[in-house]
């Protein structure tokens, strides 16, 4: 048996087991990550659907803390995700698929705020007709409870983490959620965001700085 | 807290970056400014509690699916478009082309040579004893009994008219050369 056709034939009958973790990828997958986009580059539809359940959550939690719907997040996801199709005979392999994708969601994230501010800018503000506003952020399909005492205090913590998250620019939102959840190293995030290591850093430094302050009672004095 | 200048390395201490002098440096720092550890200790339980609360895709072999079905559906029209771009005329044609030959054929079942003795005017019984199919592959027979007004055709060899082609009208038309000539059309 060719030893090499035997490694990159693998994975393609393994299912990715991608659902439950947001931040879980190993070095081994980004290594197999290449066998799957050199095939997908050919044209190979399932070496692609293979990346995708690969990434789909990551870009999912990425998309979902930027934009705060779920709905959105799940149709600007499949967006990024034909971009990356369309766009993977241009991918370098010197890059990181995983950086590739966010940098693609960070331009679709982008260009969706833009939108959405501008689209906004000409609406009427419901909130300042009353409480009965639909929530856009409420979820689209049902999570599995908590114990009662555990969610009461999760959810009170949670909340002002994302309310104070909420508050922080979209710069400042973006490298924190990097950074936090997608685990990327300041290199990545230079290159998804396009700026130089020291914007990351310096980002990075005043979003921390601003969450502190807003969550001053939560964390100081522990 | 005063950290102008200092903001990259401190960013890379809460990462745990530092090492040696740049550890050194830190710790110097802190000794002036040791509400920093404050700031460490709430960004790593905040970036904690923000991987813990990560969302997570809802129905994710479903998003796959929708997604290669997307991409398949985009790749077929992009494989087709070519070929009707340079067959314009003939996709002009195309778009005509199903109805104009099922009203054409339908035309043609009506249309012949009527009985003189018995669908002349007045008469209660109208007979067609000849139709014209464009199609050869298409066959018409007549059925017709001497005491039922109607004669009824029926076609053999017909494709399925397909979901999409609604008949919302028909029109039957008498020549007005011939009376012997007639025509229906959906």
């Amino acid at each position: 048996m060719n030893f090499l056709r035997f490694v990159t034939s693998q994975p393609l009958n393994a299912k990715a087991d991608s659902d439950g973790s947001v931040g879980g990828q190993t070095a081994g997958d980004e290594l197999d990550d290449s066998l799957f986009v050199a095939r997908a580059q050919q044209g190979d539809l399932r070496a692609f659907e293979e990346l995708v359940n690969r990434h789909r959550n990551k870009t999912y939690a990425m998309i979902q803390n930027m934009v705060k719907n779920e709905a959105d997040a799940w149709d600007l996801s499949q967006d990024v995700f034909v971009k990356a199709w369309k766009a993977l005979p241009k991918f370098k392999s010197e890059a990181k698929f995983s950086t590739w994708i966010y940098r693609i969601t960070h331009n679709a994230v982008y260009d969706f705020t833009r939108k959405r501010k501008l689209k906004s800018e000409g609406e009427l503000d419901d909130e300042l007709l009353g409480e009965n506003a639909i929530n856009l952020s409420a979820p689209t399909s049902p999570t599995l409870p908590e114990k009662p005492d555990t969610a009461l205090k999760n959810r009170e913590l949670r909340d002002r983490i994302e309310t104070a998250i909420g508050k922080l620019s979209e710069q400042h939102r973006e490298v924190i959620l990097l950074r936090e959840v997608q685990g990327l190293d300041y290199k990545e995030i230079a290159e998804v965001i396009d700026c130089s290591l020291g914007t990351v850093m310096s980002r990075l430094f005043y979003a921390r700085k601003h969450l502190q302050e807003d969550l001053r009672d939560e964390y100081t004095g522990k | 807290m005063n950290t102008q200048g200092n903001e990259e390395l401190i960013t890379r201490w809460i990462d745990g970056d530092l090492r040696g002098e740049e550890l050194a440096q830190m710790e110097a720092l802190l000794l002036k400014q040791p509400e920093l550890r404050t700031l460490k200790d709430a960004s790593v339980e905040i970036g904690a509690h923000l991987r813990n609360a990560a969302p997570t895709m809802p129905h994710g072999d479903f998003f796959t699916s929708q997604l290669i079905r997307r991409i398949e559906r985009d790749e077929t029209d992009l494989t087709a478009e070519p070929v009707l771009e340079k067959r314009s005329w003939l996709s002009d044609v195309g778009k005509w082309l199903l109805p104009t030959a099922f009203a054409a054929l339908t035309a043609g079942f009506v249309v012949g040579k009527f009985s003189s003795n018995e669908s002349v005017q007045g008469a209660q019984l109208t007979q067609a004893v000849e139709v014209y199919t464009p199609d050869s592959a298409v066959s018409a027979e007549l059925v017709s009994k001497s005491d039922s007004a109607p004669t009824v055709i029926i076609l053999s060899g017909l494709e399925a008219i397909p979901d999409s082609v609604e008949i919302v009208a028909y029109s039957a038309t008498a020549d007005e050369s011939s009376p012997r000539l007639a025509g229906l059309t959906l």
